[in-house]
C-alpha cells in the first residue's frame, strides 16, 4: 500500500486533481451542497422537508427549481458528515455564499472564498476516489496488471473529469459497489449483496443491478430470496423514515431521473408499446440464470453488459458513466485487445460531452473568470461545422454499436473475466 | 494545419464576445399573441455595446405569421434598432436572440424591447399559437413589463449581452484571477505550498 501511495503515478494523479479541485465545478455541486448545508451549518437533519418548503436560492431555482436534492438520505448524511469535520475549513461565510446573493450570481461565482469551497467540497470525492482504487488493485495478483490498473483508473481523464472536474458524486456509489462486486466474487454473498444495498442508498441504479448477484451467487431459491432481501434491506432502512413524506416519494423514491430508460418506447401498435432497455435486461438476466449461475467470478459481466446497455438505450446523464467504468478498466487490464475499445470510449465520452445541453464544457472554469461562461458553447461550435441534431444522434448510435460489440465480446468469451 | 490554426485563433479574437448582462431566466407562465398585439419589457443596460437582446419565445407551429422586434431608448423615447421576423424563424428548442450592431453608450441607459404582431388583418388566427415565456413573480427589479400598453405584474424571460473584444475579455479575466489572488491567504498559501511540494516531489520521481 505504501508503495501505492509514493509511486509516481499516484504523486502525479493527485496532484492532477489537486489542480483542478478549486478552479472548476457545475452548478450542481452547489445545487447539491446547498442540501448538504444544512445538517452541519443549521443542524437539520431532514433535508426534503426542507427543500419541499424553505425558500430556495436564486442560482439554486434557475438550475434545479425545489429538485435540487434528489438522492437518498444517507448521501445526504455522508457528504454532511464530511462538511461537519471539514466545517472550520469552511468558516461561517460559507452559509452567507451557499445561500446566495439574490439574483446577483456574480457574486457567487467570484466570492472570495469560493476556491476554498470548491475544493472542500470535493474531498469526499478523493476519498472515496482512493478508496475505490484500492479495491480495484485487489482484483489483480500480478504486479504488472496492478501497475496497469493503477494507470488506467488513477489517470483516467474520465475519472478526473467527473468529480474533480464538474464536481459530481458518483464516485461514492461506484466505489462502494465495487467492493460489493470484489466479495462477490470472493463469494461472500451476503457482504456482497449489503453493499449492493449501501451503494443503492446514494443512488438507487445498484438495485438494478442486484438480481444479477440474487441468481448467479443465490444456491437455491431459499438463498436468493435472503440475498434479496440482504441486498435490500440497506436501502429500506435508511430511506423508510422519509417514506410518509410525498417530496421523498415524488423526487427520490419515484424520480423521473431513475426511470430516464423507459422513455426509450417502440409502439407495437395501439397505445402499446415494449421497452429495448427492458428486453434486453430481462434477456441477460435470463442468460445470467442459465449460463452463470456459480460462476462467482463471472459476477460483473451481466453487470457491465447491462449498464452498456443502458447507456445505449438511455438519454443517461453523463456522470452516470463512471458506474461502469471500473470494470471496463478491468476488462482492459486483463484483455489487451480491448484496450483500443478503451480509448474509443474516452473518445466517445467526451464526444458526447461537447454537444449535450448541461454547459459542461468551458462554463466549468466560470470560477476563474466569468468570461468563460460567455464563449461559445462547444454545442454551438461543433453545429457551425455540423447539424447538431445529426451529431448527437451519431453519437448516440456509436454508444449503441459499442454496447453490442462488448456484449457479444462478453458472450463469447462467458466469462470468468474478473 | 498550422495556417488553419493561425486563422481560426485570429478569427476568435478579431470577433470578440458577446458577453452577459441583464438575465431573467426563470418561466412559470406564458403570454400569448392571441389577445395581444404588442408584448414589452423594459430593462436598465449595465455595460455598453449592448447587442444582443435574447427573448425566449416559441412559435409550436411555426407559421409564418409576421412580428417586428423593436429596441427603444428611453427618455426620450426614441427607436434605435429593429428587425423584422415571422413564426417561422422561431426556435422552439432555445431563447431567440435579436442581435444587432452594438450600441456603444448603452451603459446605465433604460431601454425598452418590444415583440409586435404586425399582421393586418383582424383574424388573430395567424399569431395565436405564438408565444412568450415569463415568470409572474418580481425577479428582475430593474424594469417594467406591458401587454398592448397595459403593465403586467411579471417578468419576460429573457437576457441581454454586450459586445466585448476578446482582448478586453483576457484583459478583465486576468485582472479579476489576479486580484483574487490575494483575498483567501488562509487557503490559497497553504494550496500554493501543497502544489509546488507535489510538483517536486513528482519531478524527482521521474527523474529518478
Amino acid at each position: 500500500m505504501k508503495q501505492l501511495f509514493t509511486s509516481k503515478v499516484f504523486l502525479l494523479g493527485l496532484l492532477i486533481r489537486f489542480l483542478v479541485m478549486p478552479f472548476t465545478g457545475h452548478w450542481d455541486i452547489r445545487g447539491i451542497n446547498f442540501a448538504v448545508y444544512n445538517l452541519p451549518f443549521k443542524g437539520i437533519t431532514n433535508v426534503y422537508d426542507v427543500a419541499a418548503h424553505a425558500p430556495v436560492d436564486y442560482a439554486v431555482n434557475v438550475n434545479f427549481g425545489r429538485d435540487y436534492f434528489i438522492y437518498p438520505p444517507l448521501t445526504y448524511f455522508t457528504l454532511g458528515t464530511f462538511m461537519t469535520i471539514l466545517k472550520p475549513f469552511y468558516g461561517d461565510e460559507f452559509a452567507n455564499w451557499i445561500e446566495g446573493y439574490g439574483n446577483n450570481l456574480l457574486s457567487v461565482v467570484t466570492h472570495p472564498h469560493v476556491w476554498r469551497y470548491l475544493f472542500l467540497m470535493k474531498i469526499p470525492y478523493l476519498i472515496f476516489d482512493i478508496f475505490l482504487l484500492t479495491i480495484l488493485l485487489k482484483f489483480f495478483s500480478k504486479e504488472s496488471d496492478k501497475q496497469l490498473a493503477l494507470k488506467y483508473w488513477w489517470l483516467n481523464p474520465i475519472v478526473i473529469y467527473l468529480p474533480y472536474i464538474w464536481g459530481q458524486f458518483d464516485i461514492i456509489p461506484t466505489a462502494i459497489m465495487l467492493l460489493g462486486v470484489y466479495f462477490g466474487t470472493k463469494g461472500h454473498s451476503y457482504k456482497s449483496a449489503l453493499l449492493f444495498g449501501l451503494a443503492a442508498s446514494f443512488k438507487s441504479y445498484p438495485l438494478i443491478l442486484l438480481p444479477f448477484l440474487v441468481v448467479i451467487l443465490g444456491k437455491n431459491i431459499w438463498h436468493m430470496i435472503k440475498l434479496l432481501l440482504a441486498g435490500l434491506s440497506p436501502f429500506i432502512l435508511t430511506t423508510i423514515s422519509f417514506w410518509g413524506q410525498e417530496f421523498f416519494r415524488k423526487t427520490v423514491l419515484f424520480s423521473w431521473q431513475s426511470q430516464k430508460m423507459l422513455d426509450f418506447l417502440w409502439a407495437i401498435g395501439g397505445e402499446d408499446g415494449i421497452y429495448p432497455f427492458v428486453i434486453g435486461y430481462t434477456l441477460i438476466l435470463m442468460w445470467s440464470l442459465y449460463s452463470l449461475r456459480g460462476k462467482k467470478s463471472s459476477l460483473s459481466t451481466p453487470m457491465i453488459i447491462t449498464l452498456t446497455w443502458y447507456y445505449a438505450t438511455t438519454n443517461f446523464h453523463q456522470q452516470w458513466f463512471i458506474w461502469v467504468l471500473p470494470y471496463l478498466v478491468i476488462l482492459a487490464v486483463k484483455d489487451a485487445k480491448l484496450r483500443l475499445l478503451g480509448l474509443g470510449v474516452v473518445g466517445l465520452f467526451f464526444l458526447r460531452l461537447i454537444e449535450i445541453q448541461a454547459n459542461v464544457t468551458n462554463e466549468l472554469l466560470i470560477w476563474l473568470a466569468p468570461a468563460f461562461d460567455d464563449l461559445p458553447k462547444s454545442r454551438y461550435l461543433v453545429g457551425m461545422a455540423y447539424d447538431i441534431h445529426k451529431f448527437r444522434n451519431l453519437i448516440n448510435s456509436f454508444f449503441v454499436a459499442f454496447s453490442l460489440f462488448l456484449t457479444a465480446y462478453l458472450f463469447k468469451k462467458d466469462s470468468s473475466r474478473i | 494545419m498550422n495556417k488553419l490554426f493561425i486563422i481560426i485563433a485570429s478569427a476568435l479574437l478579431l470577433s470578440g464576445c458577446n458577453r452577459l448582462d441583464v438575465h431573467q431566466p426563470l418561466t412559470s407562465t406564458f403570454i400569448k399573441f392571441d389577445s395581444a398585439r404588442e408584448i414589452t419589457q423594459s430593462f436598465v443596460s449595465n455595460r455598453e455595446n449592448l447587442n444582443i437582446i435574447s427573448v425566449c419565445l416559441r412559435s409550436p407551429t411555426r407559421n409564418l405569421a409576421p412580428f417586428r422586434f423593436e429596441l427603444w431608448q428611453q427618455d426620450p423615447a426614441t427607436l434605435v434598432r429593429e428587425i423584422s421576423f415571422s413564426g417561422g424563424n422561431i426556435d422552439n428548442s432555445d431563447c431567440t436572440k435579436f442581435q444587432f450592431q452594438p450600441i456603444p453608450d448603452s451603459h446605465n441607459k433604460l431601454y425598452l424591447f418590444k415583440i409586435i404582431s404586425t399582421n393586418n388583418s383582424e383574424d388573430n388566427l395567424a399569431r395565436a399559437t405564438m408565444y412568450v415565456e415569463a415568470y409572474d413573480d418580481a425577479n428582475y427589479l430593474g424594469g417594467s413589463e406591458s401587454l398592448d400598453s397595459s403593465p403586467l405584474q411579471l417578468d419576460l424571460h429573457f437576457k441581454t449581452h454586450f459586445y466585448q473584444s476578446f482582448k478586453v475579455v483576457l484583459g478583465e479575466s486576468w485582472s479579476q484571477f489576479v486580484a483574487r489572488l490575494s483575498l483567501d491567504p488562509l487557503f490559497l498559501i497553504p494550496y500554493a505550498g501543497l502544489i509546488v511540494m507535489m510538483t517536486i516531489i513528482c519531478y524527482q520521481k521521474y527523474r529518478s
